[in-house]
């Protein structure tokens, strides 16, 4: 984990050395003068070798600094806070209503098995699977805010009950595609767990169905759950950059979205790197799930 | 006589039904491919004529999907638009398809230091969202593209590099691989020549999926104001300026995205069908 992260400061620190021009020109715009041009290449440290660059943006990395947003004039740890909620809060909700929305889907499809209910889930899971993201969530606004009223369109609301509301519409976009993949694993999964013999010996043992398929069957199934949530997670992080920006939801991807078009890039190059960060550090999480569930595996 | 057997020994692929899911895949491809090859012959309008006193005019029989704010004919953009996102679809796969698998058979077949220095450039790649990536490449390098092609190889040949090392680790195990060896064969030569092509297959299958995904990303780099400049008929782009008039004109953001979805469902129909081709393939 340690090494990767390293690498990807260096990932990273490159990103501005892409743009094709001066940084500092760049975000000072063409009416900066040659002074203070000078000044704030010395401030963002330009002046000096590369090396010392890297080193100077990995210190500040290590002590929390994640640099200064030029439009806000504030830094951007002291922003991420507040937009960082909306992020996490949209894609945790997004993962519950995919996991809410898979499940009944892929016990319907294990049990008829080739029967109607299995074909129609393999039909409504491809389609979120090969169309966009954000065309799913205007389609969604659509229907739900602009013609039927049921539901805000954008903001992110006060209060908890709030979050759950305006989030809804921007977060079962989100879902779709998780879902959809989550409904096709479990689907195998729980094929794979039903010719277990430990199903038979909970049937002998005269079990109710109930019990074995929601007991015995799904735990069994859940670490297919936790696989895909682990994969998924980081296609969620990306697509809540899109999401966000059709519901207009004040988090890091509508963030990141303005701040390339208003040039401040420190602000795109600290969300670039905490994006990745987020997602090692879910990665990480994930494989210690699969210990917890699975004793078989073991984290090196 | 037993080695030279062996060698040539890589299965040879049966003939088999045309599966209807592979056959619909295909008559959506020719579509496609029409459409791609022949909008401006195909389309009722040209893609950039405006007409401002036919602007958010609903979908009739003479605009099929309506007309958009300039009073440009939505399905004739839509068609147009065909070439340009089936060109990043295609050319951003198969840059990351030939670098991620000459990457991935070095990295199987050379072992050692250069396996490792791949490898962990791989996991680094890894470690961002390819969405974040991507979009990060190109708005620090600008959009259009070629930076769009640029960035989808940036981010998406790792997935094609991990899959060919896997084979080629399996494959140099196999016993031609051993013959190949005892024949004196030069490494290029038993790497390219005889690896590789028994390797390569499951990397094809993952590549004509992945030019969906491609397709969807290219959508929503348009979307985001990343891709193509307008007026230039894109997907992705054209729902971005569509989603201003969703209110008043839901055709313009909703039809774009209805030739994501063909487009989409065309490839991941042919993948399936690939992967269906291979497992017989394989048995």
């Amino acid at each position: 984990m340690i090494p990767v992260l390293i690498l990807v400061t260096i990932v990273s620190f490159f990103l501005l050395k892409l743009l094709p021009g001066d940084p500092a020109a760049m975000v000072l715009g063409d009416k900066a003068s040659d002074a203070a041009i000078a000044a704030f290449r010395h401030q963002l440290g330009l002046d000096q070798p590369l090396l010392a660059q890297y080193l100077l943006y990995v210190q500040h990395l290590a002590t929390g600094n994640l640099g200064t947003s030029i439009i806000y004039r504030t830094p951007v740890m002291e922003l991420m806070g507040p937009r960082a909620e909306v992020t996490g809060f949209l894609v945790v909700y997004s993962m519950v209503l995919g996991i809410l929305i898979a499940v009944p889907l892929a016990f319907a499809a294990a049990l008829h098995r080739d029967g109607w209910p299995d074909q129609l889930v393999r039909v409504v899971t491809t389609i979120p699977l090969v169309s966009p993201t954000f065309w799913i969530g205007l389609l969604l606004l659509l229907v739900f805010s602009v013609k039927l009223h049921w539901l805000p369109a954008t903001g992110f609301g006060e209060s908890f009950a709030d979050h759950l509301v305006h989030l809804f519409l921007p977060a079962l976009t989100l879902s779709l595609s998780f879902a959809a993949l989550l409904a096709r694993n479990l689907r195998a999964a729980i094929l794979d767990a039903l010719g277990r013999t430990f199903v038979d010996f909970a049937r002998a043992k005269g079990l109710p169905r109930r019990v074995i398929l929601y007991r015995h069957v799904l735990r069994a199934a859940l670490v297919s759950i936790v696989t895909i949530v682990g994969l998924q997670l980081s296609f969620a992080i990306g697509g809540a950059v899109v999401t966000e920006t059709v519901f207009a939801l004040p988090g890091l991807g509508t963030w990141m979205e303005q701040s390339i078009f208003a040039r401040d890039y420190q602000v795109v190059q600290s969300l670039t790197f905490i994006f990745a960060a987020g997602t090692i550090v879910i990665n990480l999480l994930t494989d210690l799930t699969y210990s917890v569930l699975d004793p078989r595996v073991t984290v090196d | 006589m037993a080695v030279a057997e062996a060698v040539a020994s890589s299965p040879a692929p049966r003939r088999r039904r045309l599966q209807p899911s592979l056959a619909a895949g295909l008559v959506m491809l020719a579509v496609l491919v029409v459409v791609a090859v022949a909008a401006g012959r195909i389309a009722p309008y040209p893609p950039l004529a405006q007409s401002f006193s036919q602007a958010l005019l609903p979908p009739s029989a003479q605009h099929l999907l309506g007309t958009d704010n300039y009073g440009r004919d939505v399905f004739s953009r839509v068609l147009a638009a065909t070439r340009i996102d089936l060109e990043i679809g295609l050319l951003g796969t198969l840059f990351p398809f030939l670098l991620g698998s000459a990457l991935g058979a070095i990295a199987g077949y050379a072992g050692g230091l250069a396996d490792a220095l791949i490898m962990r450039v791989v996991d680094v790649i890894i470690a961002f969202p390819f969405l974040v990536l991507v979009i990060a490449f190109v708005a620090f390098v600008g959009g259009g593209t070629a930076n769009v092609v640029v960035a989808l190889t940036i981010g998406g040949w790792v997935g094609f590099a991990r899959l060919v090392r896997g084979e080629i680790l399996v494959q140099r195990q196999m016993e031609y691989a051993d013959a190949t060896r005892l024949l004196g064969y030069s490494r290029s030569r038993i790497l390219f020549r005889h690896l590789l092509p028994n390797a390569i297959p499951p990397a094809l299958v993952f590549a004509v999926s992945s030019i969906t995904l491609n397709i969807l990303t290219a959508a929503a780099l348009g979307f985001l104001g990343l891709g193509v400049s307008p007026p230039t008929p894109e997907w992705g782009l054209m729902m971005s300026e569509g989603e201003t008039f969703l209110f008043q004109a839901w055709w313009i953001a909703t039809m774009p995205g209805l030739a994501c979805l063909f487009a989409g469902l065309t490839f991941t129909l042919l993948g399936d069908g690939a992967s269906d081709l291979l497992r017989v393939r394989g048995q």
